[in-house]
């Protein structure tokens, strides 16, 4: 520092400026050229329709005029004056309300009695929650039409015992047990989560000081878990108000909920009450997304963390009592209610009439054969195929280079900002979000396409991806890629070859769930496909309104085989490397997160 | 700059020292964070083929220093140079460098092998050549048989190794060290450090080590500087820096030390006469020191102890500095431990286990040869270290 010898720089500031700022900007420039096209694709395909539909929500057509902008609330005023739409909303919160209920009572005793068992056995017991909570809700629904139809199992389990005609199918019970059954293993699997981290020597503890087996229950275990059953509760009944496709199945026309008014309404485009009532269920669940961060502390996205079985501690065994074989009887409800519609649709593949029926008449592998030639099937699959992967590619690079951006973040403020509006789509009622896409692609000439449906899932898809990413990312050691570079390896070469290479399994995780997102997905897809080969699951669920052809069982039972075979293959090899011993650090199974 | 180690320069030339490589010479390096400098502005010049420590407490600025020499972070002021070359906006890939991380930071997918052979990959060695090289490595960590594994399968001894393998696989020119062996338990640590040592010679780099701890600098280094708060304190050999210490905070980070506070009376070239409390004693002068007061630093195995009162006899060649009571005796094996309070300075000494003991209660008075004596400013002040203003 030598001070004497400083004559005002006749220099241009540009030139004398520090090296040091040179290259910071230098970094800065990199980070919003690679984060340009995400910020590209969030806001053309989430920030814009949100927009779009809050613009239109303002204009009593329901059409927004640039050129002549209006702010008129006559169609909020209508949803809360309009006799026919207050049922509808009444309906729907009494469903969300009822449904909520319902899953806390059959999941809080589930979970408990899953919680008190060994390693082995709980992890059997969640496998049989698992296996259904990953087969496609609309695979589900087809098996729970034909269990409710007025010749399905239940009608005639009824005519037979004397009890008289129940036909659940169109009536407000029938899409209860439908939202119910979705609604379930989420519930469940929060409720493990929590109840397998409550200290067993705090229950200990209360009974050294005395404390009688059900004192200890209310005044220390409830109080433990009450902090995962208030959070379920809240996820699950967000869930429920903008649920779609129950209560468009099983609801039948007179059942009418928020979510499929909306979904009529844009049918024959009337936009005005739709896009009100959209934005109303945005604000219901942004209340409720408030209130679950406010009393969990965090947010974890789809509320279901891993899954995966503890067991019991040896300081507290497994002891039957009364409460255990009531929770035991629940348990074994809770997992009939999931895996008889999930087995049910075999039995309705293989029968040799040309309706489907229950129980079958003969057998015949005929229909599935029929799935592998036909177009019918073949162009849906192939549709399904190319949309998933397009999806998964592009979640998992948009997926890479945010969480490589927000790793880098030192402020927490920012990370937090990034965080939240990364995870702002799955938050987004699927309605909302579709009919804000379909709005957006519609003007862009993009309804119809391949590349506009990829854009729509991997709005939905990314965030998931992201998820395993940065969390994978941010619990690797930070120093082996700053040991790269003083190996020689370029900043490209070190990030593909050491931060990338070393968390595989985490990337291969998000592009999985980015693949099953969208192989799965069909509320968006129900909007955006106007063309005639539509994707897997829409193509089902078009059969189920329209009418059921025998190779729709067919379809579902493969697609179940396939989960199940996912399920197994998934837990060979997980033991195989778990006997390997912790030498590679492995990938925590990815949470399935659907939007219904 | 009195920092600048003028005094060791006599054993070699540094300027053409042959095939030796990685000369590392910093100018006036300078870093803040939020506005608190991290390092003040500081000089270095380690010497090629030299095995050099900045030792210091944690928070000093050492692993700063290493990190800007190694380019992983961006100094605000001041050049590096190595070999020569100005290296301050060459990127860490660009520097020919290893780096021995604390934590490692092998590539956790990568095997013993490919970790070895990463840094070779990267500069197109070809296959043949590569995986002699990498054998070469692996028999000179003595990891031999381990190629294959992960290091999630090898124990922390046996990751260092990597580690280092790895960071002198491509031939650096200068090996940068960040407490290596701070992860390790103490019997593998001292093993280790030989072994770096050693392989550091055979090698024939440039090393540079950072540590908190003195053991380990002292084993290894040629030569060593103490760093704290941002600044090198003081530079040179292990032992000049023990026997030496230029301030009161190098005389108590290195090793045990008694202090005695005292009065410069006369200065006479290289001797100074000082008054501690009623002795007059003469011990080497420090150019540092600028007043009068001082304190008097004498290592415990540099005191013995005579007998209490002014007229007890005083071997020859030794003069006494304190009067005291033995407050505690301890057997430590190779040492014996004695505590004493001298007129309520606590302090302590090392006899020959062998000789005969004092008693707890007893009232001696302790004895040290003159020119043991090293004197250090009072308080550790701020102005040890003249600015460079010229």
């Amino acid at each position: 520092m030598t001070a004497t010898d400083a004559p005002t720089p006749t220099t241009p500031l540009a030139i004398n400026a520090d090296p040091v700022i040179r290259r910071r900007i230098g970094t800065i420039a990199a980070r919003v050229a690679l984060l340009a096209p995400v910020v590209a694709i969030y806001v053309v395909f989430f920030v814009w329709p949100i927009v779009s539909v809050l613009l239109r929500s303002l204009s009593p057509e329901g059409k927004f005029d640039a050129a002549a902008p209006v702010i008129d609330f006559a169609n909020y005023q209508q949803i809360f004056v309009d006799d026919f739409l207050l049922r509808i909303e009444w309906r729907t919160v009494l469903l969300a309300v009822n449904s909520t209920l319902l899953t806390v009572l059959l999941a809080f005793p589930t979970a408990y009695f899953i919680s008190r068992l060994s390693k082995r056995t709980a992890g059997i017991l969640l496998l049989l929650i698992l296996v259904p909570f990953w087969v496609s809700i609309v695979v589900r629904l087809f098996a729970v039409t034909s269990i409710l139809s007025p010749n399905g199992i239940v009608n005639q389990l009824s005519l037979a015992l004397g009890l008289g005609e129940t036909s659940l199918l169109y009536t407000q019970a029938g899409t209860l047990v439908g939202t119910v059954m979705y609604l379930l293993p989420y519930m469940v699997l929060v409720l493990y989560a929590g109840m397998t981290s409550v200290d067993d020597n705090l229950v200990l503890a209360a009974r050294t000081l005395g404390a009688s087996s059900v004192r200890t229950f209310f005044t220390v275990y409830l109080p433990m878990v009450r902090g995962s059953i208030v959070s379920g509760a809240l996820l699950v009944f967000i869930l429920g108000l903008s649920f779609f496709l129950v209560p468009a199945i099983l609801g039948g026309p007179q059942e009418q909920t928020i979510s499929v008014y909306i979904q009529q309404q844009i049918d024959v485009y009337q936009w005005g009450i739709a896009s009100a009532m959209g934005i109303l269920l945005l604000i219901a669940t942004i209340i409720c997304y408030i209130a679950v961060v406010k009393v969990a502390g965090s947010f974890q996205p789809g509320g279901v963390g891993p899954a995966q079985a503890k067991g019991v501690s040896t300081s507290l065994p497994f002891r039957w009592s009364p409460w255990m074989a009531v929770s035991a009887t629940v348990t074994v409800i809770t997992i009939g209610f999931l895996v008889v519609p999930v087995l049910f649709v075999f039995p309705l593949a293989v029968g040799e009439t040309g309706t489907v029926v229950f129980p079958p008449r003969g057998f015949t592998l005929r229909w599935f054969g029929e799935v592998f030639t036909s177009q019918v099937w073949l162009g849906p699959i192939w549709q399904s195929i190319i949309v998933a992967l397009g999806t998964a590619v592009l979640s998992v690079g948009m997926a890479l280079i945010l969480a490589r951006v927000t790793s880098r973040m030192t402020s927490t403020l920012g990370k937090a900002v990034i965080g939240g509006l990364a995870f702002a789509p799955i938050v987004t009622p699927a309605i909302l979000l579709a009919i804000g896409i379909f709005d957006v692609e519609l003007k862009l000439g993009l309804t119809g396409t391949t590349i506009g449906l990829i854009f729509a899932h991997t709005i939905i898809a990314a965030p998931l991806s992201y998820a395993l990413i940065a969390s994978a990312m941010s619990s690797a050691d930070r120093g082996i890629e700053a040991a790269a570079w003083t190996l020689g390896a370029s900043r490209a070469r070190a990030f593909w070859t050491i931060v990338v290479r070393g968390i595989m399994p985490s990337v291969v995780g998000a592009f999985a769930i980015a693949f099953v997102t969208s192989w799965d997905e069909v509320v968006l897809a129900l909007f955006i496909q106007t063309g005639p080969t539509k994707t897997l699951p829409v193509t089902i669920y078009k059969y189920l309104e329209s009418g059921i052809v025998p190779t729709v069982p067919a379809v579902a039972s493969l697609l179940v085989l396939v989960v199940v075979v996912i399920v197994v293959v998934r837990g060979v090899t997980n033991r195989a490397t778990d006997r390997r011993g912790a030498a590679r650090n492995q990938a925590q199974p990815p949470a399935r997160q659907e939007k219904p | 700059m009195t920092l600048s180690t003028a005094r060791r320069t006599g054993g070699t030339d540094t300027t053409n020292a042959g095939d030796r490589r990685g000369e590392v010479v910093v100018t006036d390096i300078g870093l803040d964070y939020n506005g608190v400098p991290a390092l003040a502005d500081t000089d270095l010049h380690v010497h090629a083929g030299e095995f050099f420590t900045l030792l210091g407490p944690s928070g000093s600025g050492k692993t700063t220093l290493l990190r800007i020499i190694a380019g992983l972070l961006d100094p605000a002021r001041g050049t590096l140079h190595i070999d020569g070359t100005d290296v301050t906006r060459t990127p860490t890939q660009k520097r020919d460098i290893g780096f021995v991380f604390q934590n490692y930071a092998l590539f956790p997918h990568l095997t013993v092998a490919e970790n070895i052979e990463y840094g070779l990959k990267v500069r197109k060695m070809p296959g043949a050549k590569r995986a002699a090289r990498v054998k070469e490595m692996v028999d000179l960590v003595a990891l031999g048989g381990f190629g294959d594994r992960y290091p999630a399968q090898l124990s922390g001894g046996q990751q260092q190794r990597v580690a280092l393998g790895r960071a002198l696989a491509q031939n650096p020119r200068v090996l940068l060290l960040d407490e290596p062996l701070g992860a390790l338990d103490r019997g593998l640590r001292e093993e280790l450090g030989a072994e770096v040592r050693r392989i550091q010679q055979e090698s024939n780099t440039t090393a540079v080590y950072v540590t908190h701890d003195q053991e380990e600098a002292f084993i290894l280094s040629d030569r060593m500087g103490v760093m704290r708060d941002g600044r090198i304190c003081q530079l040179g050999t292990p032992e000049q820096l023990y026997r030496e210490p230029k301030d009161l905070f190098v005389a108590k980070f290195l090793g045990k030390t008694n202090l005695f506070p005292g009065r410069i009376t006369r200065v006479d070239g290289a001797a100074s006469h000082v008054r501690v409390g009623e002795h007059d004693l003469v011990a080497r002068t420090n150019p540092a020191i600028v007043g009068d007061d001082v304190v008097c630093s004498v290592r415990p195995e540099q005191l013995i102890l005579g007998g209490a009162g002014a007229g007890s006899p005083v071997p020859a060649g030794f003069d006494r500095i304190a009067d005291a009571i033995v407050t505690e005796v301890r057997f430590l094996g190779q040492r014996r431990s004695i505590h004493l309070d001298a007129d309520g300075i606590a302090c302590s000494i090392d006899l020959d286990p062998a000789a005969p003991a004092p008693v707890v209660g007893e009232h001696v008075s302790l004895l040290v040869r003159p020119g043991e004596i090293a004197l250090v400013v009072a308080a550790p002040a701020a102005s040890a270290e003249p600015d460079a203003s010229a």
